[in-house]
């Protein structure tokens, strides 16, 4: 089995009214991982996805979806996916529209009640689809997604348009939905969710591919935060013992400019002090300082 | 394949729109037997123009000449609305991208649901002649008249007759779908090129002189009535113009503008984006 399954380079996709709305993007999602696709509205995200699944075509560049070009019959039949929102028949009800589905896919309907318990749904079933909540047609959506147990599960923007339980019981599921072999790719502007769920991270702006990496990397961790009594104290003691550049205060606690892995030595010498610590941990940035860093954007814009 | 005919058929069967097609079919058929019935039965009241009528054309004997009628243009603007409903919706839904991102490839997806169109318009076209026939029945029983029908390579010929008809117009309504990526505006075009583009490009031509009676003859409006009409009337029009071509004529006119539309939506929906 191949280690990456989804590889795209150079893929680009403009469109006929002159955007550009993906540029040159090289991504690569692992086996097993779920990849968190990251990106600010408009960012170019959707129309990705929607070239990774074959709804798209892009206008240079090349990509391999579950070993095969996007759209490939064998590579779909391994792919499961929710694009924005659920797609399924209004005036069906809930089993019909996984009947339809089934059928298309090739997949005996045996595997309609197991995936309608999945996702909870198996007592609205026989509701029709138009009457169901958002929540509940984002949910259908996955139960469509997942009826070919797909190898690899895309899904744009799941938590679009929740309330917040929706939210909670969507992030529960893609949880749940990655773990063992699957590989999930979980477009998303929602950083929480991500940070929550997400192994591996890809943020893209204005197009263009901006960071790759793990959510621990792109954190990073840049010293320790220290919270002591007196502060003025602390920051007398620590000065002396890291220099004056390594101790800034912000907010009534300290941050010191050291290795994480020296936290102990922070407070063996405090305590040495006769000072208190009563909080040391280490300083990382927010996965949403990250992402405005990298996007440009304006926090709280 | 067999797998997106039955998920093609699962939706058509129970669409609302599909279904009322259906009812709307019988009820037509139905009406129209009843009223003329009455006509016959109170001349009164109908006039005279209807009680000259003759009651006989209401038996089943003359079923197929008085149902065949209703293939076009009813029929057919029934089975444009069908066939756009069909596509254009599908945008609409967001269930494009569903059918799309399923094993099948995008033609295979299409020919599913051509097939499927094609037996929902035969299953319309048994269900017109068979209320024909019901009603004629009834009607004959009313009246106590002995029952003759009509050949059945005469009922198999014009019920096939009304399902190319169908078939044909409930394509174009597709192709429509897929080019306006909507279904209001496919009905609406659809409707306006049968019911009143196409007859004034007729009378334009015919306004040009017999030198371009050719193009007169590759009108789909106009095939599609002389198969109709080939198959006779029930009441004779003295007075009426003889079918501008052949019935066999007709029925490969109408073919090959079924592959053609078939063809547009297969062209649209293989090379556009679905965004």
């Amino acid at each position: 089995m191949e280690p990456t399954v989804i590889e795209t380079h150079g893929l680009t996709k403009r469109y006929r009214n002159g955007v550009l709305a993906v540029a040159d993007l090289d991504m690569s999602v692992r086996r097993g991982e779920v990849y968190g696709f990251l990106g600010p509205n408009g960012a170019g995200k959707t129309t990705t996805l929607r070239m990774l699944v074959g709804l798209i075509r892009p206008t240079s560049g090349w990509a391999r979806v579950a070993g095969h070009a996007p759209g490939d019959s064998a590579g779909l039949a391994r792919t499961g996916s929710l694009v924005e929102t659920a797609g399924l028949y209004p005036y069906l009800s809930g089993r019909e529209n996984m009947k339809v589905v089934a059928d298309l896919a090739g997949v005996p309907h045996s595997r309609i009640d197991p995936v309608l318990d999945e996702v909870d749904l198996a007592s609205s079933a026989h509701r029709r689809f138009g009457t169901y909540s958002t929540g509940m047609k984002q949910r259908l959506g996955v139960a469509a997604a997942l009826l070919k147990t797909p190898e690899l599960l895309i899904l744009d923007e799941p938590t679009n348009g929740l309330d917040p339980q929706g939210m909670a019981e969507m992030r529960r599921l893609i949880r749940e939905l990655g773990q063992g072999e699957r590989t999930v790719l979980l477009s998303s502007h929602l950083l929480g969710e991500v940070q929550q769920i997400c192994d591996r991270v890809g943020v893209i702006s204005g197009g263009r591919l901006v960071t790759q990496a793990t959510v621990a990397e792109l954190r990073g961790e840049r010293g320790v935060l220290v919270r002591a009594e007196p502060i003025e104290g602390a920051q007398q003691v620590l000065t002396a013992a890291l220099g004056a550049g390594s101790v800034t205060t912000v907010d009534g606690t300290l941050q010191v400019g050291i290795d994480p892995a020296r936290g102990a030595e922070v407070s063996a010498r405090l305590a040495a002090a006769g000072i208190a610590v009563t909080e040391l941990r280490p300083l990382e940035r927010s996965l949403e300082e990250v992402f405005f860093q990298l996007t440009g954007e304006e926090q709280g814009s | 394949m067999m797998g997106i005919i039955k998920a093609e058929w699962r939706k058509l069967r129970q669409r609302p729109a599909y279904i009322v097609g259906a009812a709307l079919v019988v009820a037509v058929c139905a009406l129209v037997y009843g009223v003329n019935y009455f006509q016959f039965t109170h001349p009164a009241v109908a006039g005279q123009a209807h009680a000259a009528l003759d009651r006989q054309t209401l038996y089943p004997a003359d079923f197929v000449l008085n149902v065949i009628g209703a293939s076009f243009p009813l029929g057919a603007a029934l089975a444009i609305v069908l066939g756009a409903l069909a596509s254009g919706a599908e945008y609409g839904w967001g269930t494009l991208k569903t059918v799309l991102t399923q094993r099948p490839g995008r033609l295979q997806a299409l020919a599913g649901r051509v097939v499927a169109m094609g037996l929902w318009m035969g299953l319309l076209s048994c269900l017109l002649y068979g209320a024909g026939a019901i009603c004629s029945l009834v009607i004959a029983g009313l009246d106590g008249h002995a029952v003759s029908w009509p050949s059945s390579l005469v009922i198999a010929q014009a019920v096939g007759a009304t399902w190319l008809i169908l078939g044909c117009y409930s394509l174009l309504g597709l192709a429509l779908g897929f080019v306006f990526r909507q279904a209001a505006a496919a009905v609406g075009l659809g409707v306006i090129y049968l019911v009143l583009l196409q007859t004034i490009l007729v009378r334009f031509v015919s306004g040009l002189g017999t030198a371009y009676e050719w193009v007169l003859k590759a009108f789909d409006g106009e095939n599609a009535g002389s198969l109709v009409q080939s198959f006779g009337t029930a009441v004779p029009d003295p007075h009426a113009p003889p079918p501008l071509v052949g019935g066999s004529q007709a029925v490969v006119v109408l073919a090959v503008y079924a592959l053609a539309f078939a063809a547009i939506a297969a062209g649209l929906l293989s090379r556009r984006d679905v965004t």
